[in-house]
């Protein structure tokens, strides 16, 4: 009898591993975050209770994830739904945990390089700008975005003045903030903010503005 | 006064002899490493990720503290009938259910000291291996913070859970009542924050609306989570917060033990 029981034991614990190893190699399981996207933002308040900066840290895992299947996995045809779906956990994220700088740095290192989530970027930042008031990077980087990617130069100017009254701020911002409003020297200005923005994202994350520098580079011969 | 004192000494060598109390405060000790853990998936703001797992782990396991001492205790000693251990001339039942509750609040003081040293140890980790940008004006203090402030929010739920206990009949009751009380604690903030959204107070009628915010009163704001989220974020909490913080969860912890004494000293045991 004991034989018997430990034998179905090592047959279970074989056939467990086995299924366990084969779910994780499926890629079904995470493209569920792609395809369902997140709850509406009051639900995930109400669920969360008081574990909303747990519930904050895990929308922005599933951005993570969801980068990770746009560069990786997804095919094509794909991609721009992806896109959506990861505008939609930063936005959900803004707004359960406005404070969250994460939010705003994968929104103007990711999102606003992206074919169609510029405006949704603008969006997002100008609410954590709203939210951190103290906190000049982020007016600055959302009337950036505003102005070298949807090319509304009054928005712009919005959040660039925003920045400027800001305490903390560098006197290098407040000269591209200038050099920016300056049509003429808009090209030259978005080149060195670029260059900026690439010191303080992680190298994994340099691909989107490696190739807009490239096309202003380009651009500028 | 000295049987009271008697009954607290009781209570908590009872429940610091417990192998699950024992659990609870090894658990607190060791959240910051799974603060530590967790955070590596992350990689820019590792210290606001960092002091979120330790908020929610800690306080998940002094809730848990609650309903599993506190409530079986009690469960025990009414639904088993064995608090007439104590019920005996001189120990009114005034003095009983005081003495237990100061026990239990003593016992859940321990954990508290824990989880500050931890948190705190946590922060000083923190601001030794991670750079500026990451770690938003986190600063030491904040641990010391963090623990008062949930300290003060469990002392109103225990009480809430000491009311429901001597009202119910016996441990499944209990632990029923209290488990629906506090889901209904952290659940209610949210909903009734919604309702004042000037778009859902459109389509909900003031009746409704009215009744949901009475309904909050009823609970204790159970919302830790500000905080922490505040703290995670280097913002500090003002002075009078903190002093209306105190406040509202000593007065409800007053008003729940109250109406915990009148419904005990009149119950059949």
């Amino acid at each position: 009898m004991q034989r018997l029981l430990w034998s179905m034991l090592l047959f279970a614990t074989i056939t467990y591993g086995a299924s366990r190893m084969l779910i994780s190699d499926s890629s079904a399981i995470l493209s569920t975050v792609v395809q369902s996207g997140p709850l509406p933002s009051v639900a995930q308040q109400i669920l969360a209770g008081p574990f909303i900066g747990m519930v904050a840290d895990y929308n922005i895992l599933a951005v993570f994830t969801i980068y990770d299947q746009i560069t990786y996995k997804l095919p094509d045809s794909e991609k721009q739904h992806a896109w959506r779906q990861l505008a939609s956990y930063l936005q959900r994220t803004s707004d359960i945990d406005p404070l969250f700088m994460d939010t705003y740095r994968l929104s103007s290192g990711l999102l606003a390089y992206s074919e169609h989530g510029t405006r949704d970027a603008v969006a997002i930042l100008a609410k954590g700008a709203e939210a951190r008031s103290w906190d000049w990077e982020l007016p600055f980087l959302t009337g950036f975005i505003a102005y070298d990617n949807l090319k509304d130069s009054d928005q712009a100017f919005y959040f660039m003045e925003m920045a400027t009254k800001r305490p903390g701020v560098p006197p290098v911002a407040i000269g591209l903030a200038s050099h920016m409003l300056t049509q003429e020297q808009g090209l030259e200005a978005s080149i060195s903010f670029l260059h900026y923005l690439l010191t303080t994202m992680p190298a994994a994350y340099h691909g989107q503005i490696q190739r807009r520098l490239r096309e202003l580079k380009e651009s500028a011969l | 006064m000295t049987t009271t004192i008697e009954i607290t000494r009781i209570t908590i060598l009872e429940i610091i002899r417990m192998r699950i109390f024992q659990f609870f405060a090894v658990a607190i000790l060791i959240t910051p490493i799974i603060a530590l853990v967790f955070s590596n998936i992350f990689i820019f703001d590792i210290g606001k990720v960092r002091i979120d797992v330790f908020a929610a782990a800690t306080r998940l396991l002094i809730t848990s503290y609650i309903l599993f001492v506190a409530v079986t205790l009690m469960g025990r000693d009414i639904g088993q009938k064995s608090c007439y251990q104590f019920l005996m001339p001189p120990v009114s039942r005034h003095a009983y259910l005081t003495g237990r509750f100061a026990g239990l609040t003593l016992c859940m003081l321990m954990l508290m000291v824990i989880t500050m040293i931890a948190g705190e140890l946590l922060i000083a980790l923190t601001l030794s291996d991670t750079s500026e940008i990451y770690r938003h004006g986190i600063t030491q203090g904040q641990g010391f913070t963090l623990a008062i402030l949930s300290f003060v929010q469990h002392v109103s739920l225990l009480a809430m859970v000491m009311m429901i206990c001597v009202w119910a009949t016996g441990l499944a009751e209990m632990l029923v009542f209290s488990i629906a009380a506090i889901f209904l604690g952290w659940t209610l903030p949210p909903i009734i924050h919604a309702l004042q959204n000037q778009e859902v107070m459109q389509h909900v009628p003031p009746l409704i609306s009215s009744l949901t915010n009475s309904i909050g009163y009823i609970f204790p704001q159970l919302n830790g989570g500000d905080i922490a989220v505040a703290l995670a974020h280097g913002v500090n909490i003002s002075s009078t917060d903190i002093l209306l913080h105190f406040t509202e969860h000593f007065s409800y912890a007053l008003i729940m033990f109250v109406l915990a004494l009148i419904i005990f000293s009149r119950r059949d045991l």
